[in-house]
């Protein structure tokens, strides 16, 4: 049964290769197009414009584990080797909807402050269509 | 869905998991680990039945 009402983001999970990426206190999807500018004489001296790229990205925020199941050592191991991951944001909830795409690691950031937890933050950049379905 | 490994695992780009490891996976990936003897849904244990059944197949 799919998730009613106005969504909790706790339930919203961003999953690596089918593993959860553990520990995430945020997740998100960015998408977008850009467009082309097809502004002329008759154009009444408004821009018009016309479809163009489509792309996006899905991003994750967590808490630095050494041990997590998937980790930092896991997104190491995928900018090293520079392979693309299937990345789903979903609730996993039967009957909600979800984003799956084929991104690239693109950006892969750990802080660590004095006396605060050690965090990461991990953006995937969409190569190709996305997938928006419905979790089985 | 939260699962709990019945043997190490090897995840992609990751350290091999090693058995009794409590993960979250996505529905059909867990599926697929629990139709294959490799995981359990958290908080429930692996039948008699299949235990034996696993010994007759490596036999």
């Amino acid at each position: 049964m799919s998730t009613s009402g106005i969504m909790n983001g706790t339930l919203l999970g961003v999953y690596v290769g089918s593993t959860l990426v553990a520990h995430a206190t945020e997740g998100s999807i960015s998408l977008s197009m850009d467009t082309r500018d097809a502004t002329t004489k008759v154009s009444s001296g408004y821009r018009d414009l016309l479809e163009g790229t489509r792309s996006g990205s899905i991003s994750v925020s967590a808490l630095y584990a050494d041990d997590a199941t998937y980790g930092v050592n896991a997104l190491m191991t995928a900018f090293s080797n520079r392979t693309t991951l299937t990345v789903k944001f979903s609730t996993e909830v039967s009957g909600d909807d979800y984003w799956s795409a084929t991104c690239y690691l693109t950006s892969l950031e750990v802080s660590a402050a004095t006396e605060d937890n050690a965090t990461y933050s991990a953006s995937f950049e969409i190569s190709g269509a996305v997938t928006f379905s419905t979790v089985s | 869905m939260k699962i709990t490994l019945l043997k190490r695992l090897a995840v992609e780009g990751s350290k091999p998991l090693a058995k009794g490891t409590t993960f979250s996976v996505t529905n059909e990936y867990a599926a697929e680990l629990i139709q294959k003897g490799y995981a359990v849904e958290f908080g429930q244990e692996p039948t008699q039945k299949e235990d034996k059944n696993n010994n007759k197949t490596e036999e």
